[in-house]
């Protein structure tokens, strides 16, 4: 492999990254469902919620870079998140510094990925356009990108309708979208991105209230960190000390998916009909892919149904994981994003 | 001396909820006095409330929530046929008849909003204008027009999804560029189906050719924004209470009457949550027996409150009198006019407790020719308001009428009957159980019509000393029937029903049974109805002193400082869901009182 520039130089090189950046955002999600599908319904409802929320968060950030591509991209390649643009369960997070993922039930090792997965960037860390160390440094370095790259990457009106809008048929769920028309709206996107997976400022805080004026919230890693902490974090908490109310976890509420699932269903281990849900449960994840592809490309109607099948795929997704196959260990979703 | 607060209002139900925020964002400081518990006040206990309601068997619209024997409500499962002269006393309302008073309504905090079907319509001119233009009932002495800007006021609060284009009927004016605040609840593929072989066509009921136009209905359910919502600034959805970044928008989900597991379906919840906290004191469990008088009788001078708490020893407090320089009370129809009638208040008209009206519910049924995908997602999407209003409600009811999209379920107790019938009488089992099933329950259709009473002021609200619940309140004495005008209008109903079903194919399985404590007949047609919990007139407004409770901003004749707000103020029931009249009423009583208390 050759060595990894240091810079983003070019359009052409800025728009790479920004699919990057798509399909770093859309791999944490798999990880993030993996784990909240496999809680009983009812059950840690604050680790339930606090997943819930991080994955609608992300889908906000893929979302955005996706409005930050559409804004840069002039007649080149939109985003793509079907086939191999989506990542594979297990292997390694495109372009971090080898980040191992693999789809597990929520618990102490589901934790520790996902904290490396959000660790914040140190103040001094310098920006990462590839092997990155924290998704900090490798937004940083597009964020260096579009302020070398200056204003003319901004064509009045180029693109402006592949663009997903604010309060339309995307709403709520924790941050808005951000229209992106110049480089002040690119930094917004950037900001919102890496305050709410990070923290601003150093603190545990994730920034929407500054950005947005919305209720406070904490950043993804502090989220996650409140849980291994085992306590909430208050207002004037420093990192790793929160000082609120304890937060329990019911570990006998959580149904273990087999690590090596995938594995054991392509090694035609397991029983056939257990292998035919699991390839509808990819079905539907395929569509999921597919509605977004073409909604993150302007066809607002579909991703207006992208949205009952996400349903559909959290139905699925929930009823694997509740399938025992053996040894104490549950069958769960694999979200193979290439039919098999 | 000095009141407690400015306003107090006895309920924190729907009208107490929206009522309370409106005052309080002028400034005013209210105490809401609530007879049941707080259920579903925090996310987590309404999801609880969501598994209680799973969970039980029965499944009728206070499922979900524990019976209360300190603040008793009516349930469905206690209705019976009434045998003349023997009134049905084994609920909570004693029933004198000779039919069954159907309906009911929850007394907890959020009220009857935390099983409402979630349906926010406007009602049509002409439900207002009854006497003069058919000469039945009662006129308004509210012009229609006036209505508008409340209107507009309640579908913001209650978060209404719809178009313009599919409300505007029968001469409902909406404001040149107005909006809802967010896009409807799109058709379900039954709706369509229906559109599609009979918009535009007629039906010939009694002698009149209808024009027959589907159309969606208008929810307060979470959909998408309207971005050109109020001059362009859009809408934001309010999710659970909470629960951050749940129930935004509607999933569909085939349970959300009488609860929506993810709050989509507007709550009074919502109202609460996003109300000035600091200035609202909300007491539950706590119970006003009496509305206390000034010794010359014109106004309010105080409540008198009793608190109980089941974990206390004793459970039942000492009664205690609260004052305000307003008070309001809105504990729903039936509860408003017992509390009036044991507090000999606001009745030098005898016309509280009278004027009962409901929406006596017809149900028919049939087995389409092709599936129509039932059992999927909110329970109505379209109606036909094309068929509301017309000359002929000088002779018979209008109805609401709408498709459901849950098959029979309560018209026949689908689909555990089928499960039932194909197992026990046709023998199936297994695979060939499934395909049966798979085969019929999505071909099930159902219509549903909310049928109009008339005022009339034998259907009344009583007390009587003999029936009084634990705490030795009054329970509501109920005298009531579905006269020749309504009955005339659910005989049409079927009619409608066989000229659409012979037109589709469809084979009715309309059956009622004489057992049925709705059931009755007239004009040689079999007919049974149901509650469908709009509970409506007993303390309605006027412009006439002897023939009303309350003047046009909600007032009460006889005491100047008590205001009486719910359905119980609405002079006629029309043919829409009363809940968004109820909140626009909301909003002029709101003005009156600020008007008296300087806050304008």
């Amino acid at each position: 492999m050759s060595p990894s520039p240091r810079h983003i130089e070019t359009r052409e090189d800025l728009c790479r990254h920004l699919q990057w950046a798509i399909e770093l955002e859309l791999s944490t999600i798999p990880l993030y469902l993996t784990a909240l599908f496999s809680i009983e319904e009812g059950k840690n409802r604050e680790v339930q919620q606090l997943l819930r929320s991080v994955v609608m968060e992300e889908m906000l950030h893929m979302c955005l870079a996706a409005n930050l591509l559409h804004a840069v991209r002039g007649n080149g390649q939109g985003p793509k998140v079907t086939g191999t643009a989506a990542p594979s369960y297990p292997g390694v997070l495109r372009h971090s510094d080898g980040i191992e993922m693999r789809l597990r039930s929520f618990g102490p090792k589901a934790l520790k990925l996902f904290c490396s997965i959000e660790q914040p960037a140190a103040h001094e860390a310098s920006s990462q356009p590839d092997h990155f160390d924290t998704i900090g440094q490798f937004y940083a370095a597009i964020a260096e990108g579009f302020e070398s790259l200056g204003a003319d990457l901004f064509e009045r009106g180029v693109n402006l309708g592949c663009q997903v809008e604010p309060h339309t048929a995307y709403y709520g769920g924790g941050g808005q979208t951000v229209v992106v028309t110049d480089l002040d709206t690119a930094m917004l996107a950037l900001a919102e991105i890496v305050a709410q997976g990070e923290g601003v400022d150093e603190t545990v805080w994730d920034g929407d209230h500054l950005l947005f004026g919305e209720r406070r919230e904490l950043a993804h890693y502090y989220r996650f960190d409140e849980i291994v902490e085992g306590r909430q974090y208050r207002p004037g908490d420093r990192p790793h000390f929160p000082s609120g109310p304890p937060i329990l976890v019911d570990t006998s509420a959580v149904r273990h998916i087999d690590p090596r699932l995938r594995e054991r269903v392509e090694s035609d281990e397991l029983d056939p009909e257990i292998v035919r849900l699991i390839e509808i449960c990819d079905g539907t994840y395929q569509e999921v892919l597919a509605s977004l592809e073409a909604g993150l490309n302007g066809d607002q109607q579909r991703l207006i149904d992208a949205v009952p099948l996400m349903y559909q795929l959290e139905y699925q997704g929930r009823a694997l994981t509740k399938i025992p196959i053996g040894d104490g260990r549950h069958a769960g979703p694999l979200f193979r994003a290439v039919a098999t | 001396m000095s009141a407690d607060y400015d306003v107090a209002i006895v309920g924190a139900g729907f009208v107490g909820a929206l009522m309370a925020k409106r005052l309080a964002e002028h400034g005013c400081r209210v105490l809401v006095l609530e007879a049941g518990n707080a259920t579903g006040a925090t996310a987590e206990d309404y999801e609880s409330n969501v598994r209680y309601f799973h969970e039980n068997p029965f499944k009728t619209p206070n499922s979900p929530y524990l019976p209360n024997q300190y603040a008793p409500a009516p349930s469905v499962l206690e209705l019976a046929k009434i045998e003349e002269g023997e009134p049905n006393t084994s609920g909570y309302m004693v029933q004198n008849g000779p039919l069954p008073f159907s309906s009911n309504y929850q007394r907890e905090r959020s009220g009857t909003s935390l099983h409402w079907l979630g349906m926010s319509f406007r009602m049509v001119p002409a439900d207002f204008e009854m006497q003069s233009r058919y000469g039945v009932g009662v006129d308004w002495a509210i012009p229609y027009q006036e209505m508008n800007a409340d209107y507009e006021a309640a579908e913001f609060e209650l978060g209404v999804a719809a178009e313009v284009e599919d409300q505007t009927f029968h001469g409902i004016g909406f404001r040149d560029g107005y909006v809802f605040p967010m896009h409807r609840i799109p058709p379900s593929y039954q709706d369509k189906w229906f559109g599609k072989h009979l918009d535009g066509t007629t039906v010939t009921l009694d002698g009149d050719e209808l024009e027959i136009a589907f159309k969606p209905l208008a929810h307060s359910r979470n959909s998408i924004p309207n971005a050109d919502y109020d001059g362009g600034r859009g809408y934001t959805p309010i999710g659970a209470p909470g629960a951050p970044g749940v129930g935004e928008r509607c999933e569909g989900n085939a349970s959300c009457t009488p609860i929506c597991p993810v709050q989509a379906k507007w709550n009074a919840g919502k109202t609460w949550a996003t109300a000035p906290q600091e200035l609202i004191d909300i007491r539950t469990q706590s119970i006003v027996t009496r509305v206390q008088l000034s010794a010359d009788r014109t106004k309010v001078t105080g409540l008198e409150v009793t608190a109980y708490d089941p974990a206390s020893i004793p459970p039942v407090g000492t009664p205690e009198v609260v004052t305000a320089e307003v008070y309001v009370i809105a504990a729903h129809a039936i509860e408003t006019a017992k509390l009036l009638l044991a507090s000999d208040a606001a009745n030098s008209s005898d016309q509280v407790g009278r004027n009962l009206m409901d929406h006596p519910y017809l149900l028919t049924w049939g087995l389409a020719p092709e599936n129509l995908g039932s059992y999927r997602g909110p329970g109505l999407t379209s109606g036909i308001p094309s068929l509301r209003d017309g000359d002929f409600r000088s002779r018979r009811a209008a109805w609401r009428t709408d498709l459901t999209n849950w098959g029979w379920t309560f018209a026949a107790f689908s689909p555990g009957s089928d499960v039932e019938r194909m197992v026990r009488l046709e023998g199936k089992y297994g695979s060939e159980l499934r395909a049966s099933l798979a085969n019929e329950l999505p071909r099930q259709t159902r219509f549903g019509f909310l049928v109009e009473q008339l005022p009339d002021p034998r259907n009344r609200v009583t007390i009587d000393r003999r029936y009084v619940d634990a705490l030795g309140a009054p329970r509501p004495v109920i005298d009531y029937d579905v006269d020749a005008y309504t009955r005339n209008g659910m005989v049409a109903a079927r009619e409608f029903t066989r000229q659409v079903y012979d037109r589709l194919e469809i084979e009715e399985f309309t059956a009622y049974h004489p057992g049925d404590p709705g059931y009755m007949t007239h004009r040689h047609e079999s007919l049974s109805f149901h509650g469908a919990g709009h509970i409506v007139g007993t303390h309605r407004l006027g412009a006439d002193p002897t023939t009303s409770v309350t003047d046009t901003d909600l007032r009460s004749w006889d005491h100047e400082n008590l205001f009486l707000v719910g359905c119980g103020s609405m002079p006629t029931i029309g043919t829409s869901n009363p809940s968004l009249t109820m909140a626009a009423l909301v909003y002029r009583a709101s003005r009156a009182i600020l008007n008296d208390l300087g806050k304008r």
